[in-house]
């Protein structure tokens, strides 16, 4: 039996656990982390988040989610590129048969790329440095196919609660469904209700499978501050930063 | 088997039908205006037609309705409901004697049905109609013989039809399929018999004709059929009167035939293939059910089969042990899953999959009773299911056993 190791009930230290991406057993995940010692796990890897609520919003320019190799490196110069590039990094954390969850992926960046259209002359103008096309590293970080540990106030096994994907806004964790008529089991529904009785910080979004088929991402759905990513970042940063540089970093980009 | 076998599931109620408890391969529910809810069963051979069951408290079924077949030459071994109309499959033991074909029934009042009609498809080299499905109230489409279809071997005789059933006293075919080679006057060769048995016998395996078509109203477009040696066969019906091959799949050979149902997983890309067992005691073991990656359904690619236990072990507990028929995410007050696969496997009884990771099919339940009193086999021999929207397992022994209904507990 695998502990609960993390509690988003506990009131001296409330962090919710979130594995995301190929992972069939999300236990195995929560063992590894208990193995490395759970408290100081990073807040975000390439596999788990790791969410107290002071923890700030996670973007595609947060460090620690993405695997990247020297040459993709390499490859990454320029703004298209490295988007490109966090695009399709984060939509192959979904499982290639989670055809929904890819769909909403790819309408949530087209969304992205269609907002920082829409405020290109105010972004251009924003920093000397940096041209608009950079301001898309600010979007919040999708995490698919995500796994919510369940608090020990649910059992003393440790149980997850699954969604197509979450995201980090600061102090609330948007969740994110997709609706496709399935009959949920017993289990399943059992959970995904404490989940959103439970947690203190959850925004749960349903999408429609007929919202998808629409071809735009269902904006309206989600908080209002969903759509607005980029105006409270000073600067826009790509995920690749030296570990030295990171914590200062994060907390900029928050 | 002496007692029950289960993980996950347990026993609501069982009821062996009045003692006519052989249950064939159609399992359908029926919510009335009143909120009344039957499941319809079609038997597995004469003397009964279909049954209705009041299943409105599914802890205390009820038969409320029973007819019979016209003569003991005939079997109606397939049904569907939708919203008031029930549609019934007749099949006949002996090419060329009637009534063959498919039977609509006004069901409003379940305990009354009303025939309101009938399309005949029995022929010289017809059995009429094995298996059918209905669920948009507006077309059948069956597996069955026609008046004026030869096949070059007599057990290839069920094509693809498509029957237009919006007007029930005048139904009519609106469109046909059948494997390229095997009617007289193709030109293509028939195709290799996989594992040739005597052409005698008209029930045996060793052959290329229908037995599933599942089409969905979410995808009008296409028609996915189960075509025993053939395998699995992908149609696009857009233009019903002329269904086009997009693709086929078949293991047959080196595996030993009857694909049986072929039941799309649309949403993640996938396709659910069962192979019907059809020999007692293992002889054609292994009847798998297979997981096909179907992102381009162009190029299916097997991926799993769901596990099913020891061979050693059930094998020769007496009757068929293999794969069957699928709970069909059909349209309805029905079970919708693309993650979980119910399936009837025979002795194997009832087994409930986990498919979120498709490559590694995980079983999460199951539940196999003793074999029933007055069976032909001493085990049981789950032939049918059907899940309704409240999780609630229906399914049917094969000879005796009539109609088991269990929870699921996942």
């Amino acid at each position: 039996m695998t502990e609960v190791a993390f509690d988003f009930l506990s009131e001296t230290d409330p962090r919710t656990l979130v594995v995301y991406g190929l992972v069939s057993d999300p236990s195995v995940v929560l063992q590894q982390l208990i193995d490395q010692d759970s408290s100081r796990a990073e807040p975000l890897s390439n596999r788990f988040a790791v969410l107290p609520p002071s923890l700030p919003s996670l973007r595609l320019g947060s460090p620690g989610w993405i695997d990247i190799t020297a040459q993709e490196l390499a490859d990454a110069g320029g703004p298209a590129r490295l988007f490109a590039l966090c695009r399709g990094k984060i939509t192959n954390r979904a499982a290639q048969f989670s055809l929904l969850p890819k769909k909403m992926l790819n309408l949530y960046f087209d969304f992205v790329d269609a907002e920082i259209d829409a405020n290109r002359a105010q972004l251009d103008d924003r920093d000397a440095l940096f041209k608009a096309e950079d301001w898309r590293l600010t979007a919040w970080l999708p995490l698919p196919q995500a796994w919510v540990l369940l608090p020990p106030a649910f059992g003393a096994e440790a149980t997850f609660a699954g969604l197509d994907a979450v995201f980090w806004l600061a102090d609330k964790l948007i969740g994110v469904r997709i609706e496709d008529g399935a009959t949920l089991v017993k289990s399943v529904r059992h959970r995904l209700e404490f989940l959103e009785e439970q947690h203190p910080h959850l925004s749960l979004v349903r999408i429609p499978k007929s919202r998808l088929e629409e071809e735009r991402f269902p904006i309206d759905l989600f908080p209002a501050e969903f759509a607005d990513f980029w105006s409270d970042v000073q600067l826009p940063t790509g995920p690749f930063q030296q570990a030295v540089l990171r914590q200062n970093l994060v907390m900029q980009a928050g | 088997m002496s007692e029950t076998l289960s993980k996950n599931m347990k026993l609501l109620a069982q009821t062996t039908l009045n003692g006519f408890g052989g249950i064939g391969e159609g399992m359908a529910l029926q919510v009335t205006s009143k909120g009344q809810r039957v499941m319809w069963v079609a038997h597995e051979g004469p003397p009964k037609n279909f049954t209705g069951v009041d299943v409105s408290d599914p802890r205390n079924p009820k038969v409320i309705c029973q007819t019979e077949l016209k003569h003991q030459n005939m079997r109606s071994n397939s049904l569907e409901v939708t919203g008031d109309i029930l549609a019934v499959a007749y099949q006949v033991y002996e090419k060329g004697i009637d009534p063959a074909g498919i039977e609509l029934f006004d069901v409003s009042d379940p305990e009354n049905p009303k025939s309101i009609g009938f399309h005949s498809t029995a022929g010289p080299h017809s059995r009429g109609v094995h298996c059918l499905w209905f669920v948009d109230g507006e077309y059948v489409h069956c597996a069955s013989g026609a008046p004026d279809f030869e096949p070059k071997h007599p057990r290839d005789d069920q094509i693809y039809q498509i029957i237009d059933v919006r007007n029930p006293s005048k139904m009519e075919e609106v469109g046909r399929w059948w494997y390229p080679g095997t009617r007289v006057g193709d030109n293509e060769p028939g195709p290799p018999r996989i594992n040739p048995e005597p052409m005698e016998n008209l029930r045996g395996g060793d052959a290329y004709r229908l037995h599933n078509a599942n089409i969905y109203p979410s995808h009008p477009d296409r028609a996915y059929l189960g075509y025993i040696d053939g395998g699995a066969i992908i149609l696009d019906i857009s233009d019903k009167s002329k269904p086009v091959e997009i693709s086929r799949w078949s293991p047959h050979n080196p595996y030993p035939g009857f694909t049986h149902t072929v039941m799309p997983l649309f949403d993640r890309g996938l396709l659910v293939v069962s192979d019907e067992c059809i020999k007692d005691d293992a002889e054609d073991w292994p009847k798998l059910t297979w997981v096909l990656d179907a992102r381009n359904e162009q190029n299916l690619v097997p991926i799993s089969t769901l596990p099913l236990p020891p061979v050693e072990e059930y094998g020769h507990k007496g009757g068929r042990f293999g794969s069957h028929n699928l709970h069909e995410n059909r349209p309805g007050p029905s079970f919708f899953s693309e993650e979980i696969i119910v399936g009837a496997f025979f002795n194997a009884g009832i087994r409930v999959y986990n498919l979120k990771n498709p490559y590694q099919p995980e079983l999460i339940a199951y539940f196999v009773p003793p074999g029933p009193e007055n069976s032909r086999v001493p085990a049981i021999q789950m032939n049918d299911v059907y899940v309704d929207e409240n999780g609630i397992v229906y399914a049917g022994d094969r000879w005796a056993g009539g109609l088991y209904v269990m929870e699921m507990d996942i």
